[in-house]
């Protein structure tokens, strides 16, 4: 499944793991997915043209932040909890953005390996998800949706610096049946249940983030200093 | 004096110390990194660390800046342009000398596998 030939332990694979140390990366694009979806339904539930034209801005605004703007917030929160406890490395850049296929010239000059591919196989999962529902006739479209972005994060993410466990992709289907008995009572339309992806999809990434974050402050408590340069 | 073995002695030993080249090749991967980062990567003592990075940024193989993440102060390590290059010669010179045939122009090339027929 590599789509380039990067050693598992190297500095840059270990920097770009590190990133995600402490789940604040997930709890944040998490909760943007489920504002923005939560934001779309409640648009879509709107009778009235001003109230609509308000969600419709506020729903811009979410796009633009799951698209960018999230990275600066995550950097606003690892500043405080993150760096003064495991120390600061360059965030990684996203993997479609940097030149991994630089040939290798000699020993120290190597292709950039601190880069994630969280945005290409987990965010870009998520939209995917997003048009499955739309696509199968209701009320199935859900739970099948839930469960094919469960296979593919788990089966994209197996290798990458944030894999994450089977068990808990499992909770994606499980959620997906649970919602699609509230679903038929309420007998909402497409594109309401269409978003409804992003909300449990989104709850679901915050949820794995918490708990990281929970481990990676039980295991490294604040240092009495603030800095750690002591060059 | 065999022309490989002259090579190591041209070898510049602020890289080639084990220590100093384990700064150096993590700032290159990483691009930059604070003090802490450096000491659990690396697996180094504080003093240790200190050292090194002294002995570094005093030939200007890298350079440390502070600077604000927020309102929350760094003091970042990024390697420098002398020593990208540095590390370049340093790994040239190393190819060099353990090549089998010692022919600095041809670095060693992989041969393509024999058919099994």
């Amino acid at each position: 499944m590599e789509d380039y030939p990067a050693p598992e332990n190297s500095p840059g694979r270990r920097a770009a793991a590190n990133w995600f140390i402490d789940g604040l990366p997930e709890i944040v694009t998490g909760l943007e997915f489920a504002m923005l979806g939560g934001m779309a339904s409640w648009l879509l539930h709107q009778p009235l043209r001003f109230e609509r034209l308000l969600a419709a801005g506020v729903l811009f605004l979410l796009i633009l932040l799951v698209n960018g703007g999230g990275r600066n917030i995550t950097e606003f929160f690892k500043a405080r909890v993150t760096y003064p406890r495991t120390g600061y490395v360059q965030p990684p850049m996203h993997a479609e953005e940097s030149q991994r296929s630089e040939p290798v010239v000699s020993l120290a000059h190597l292709p950039n390996e601190n880069v994630t591919d969280f945005r290409r196989r987990t965010v870009t999962v998520f939209f995917f998800g997003w048009i499955l529902p739309g696509a199968i006739n209701p009320p199935w479209g859900l739970p099948v949706a839930m469960s094919a972005t469960a296979l593919a994060l788990y089966l994209l993410n197996r290798h990458s610096e944030r894999p994450y466990r089977w068990w808990y992709t499992f909770l994606l289907p499980a959620a997906g049946l649970l919602w699609m008995s509230l679903d038929s009572r309420q007998g909402e339309g497409d594109l309401a249940r269409q978003f409804r992806v992003f909300v449990i999809a989104g709850l679901w990434l915050s949820a794995q983030g918490a708990w990281t974050l929970y481990g990676y402050l039980r295991r490294n408590p604040r240092p009495p200093a603030e800095e750690g340069l002591h060059a | 004096m065999n022309e490989r073995i002259q090579e190591v002695s041209q070898l510049d030993r602020l890289v080639h110390e084990p220590a100093r080249l384990k700064i150096l090749l993590i700032l290159q991967a990483v691009g930059e990194a604070d003090f802490l980062y450096l000491q659990r990567d690396g697996e180094f003592t504080q003093g240790n660390l200190s050292t090194h990075l002294n002995k570094l940024e005093g030939a200007g193989y890298v350079e440390i800046e502070k600077k604000f993440k927020g309102k929350v102060p760094l003091t970042v390590c990024r390697l420098t342009a002398a020593g990208e290059r540095a590390l370049l010669a340093y790994s040239r010179q190393m190819l060099v000398i353990l090549q089998p045939n010692g022919n600095s122009a041809n670095p060693p090339q992989k041969k393509p596998r024999a058919s099994q027929t």
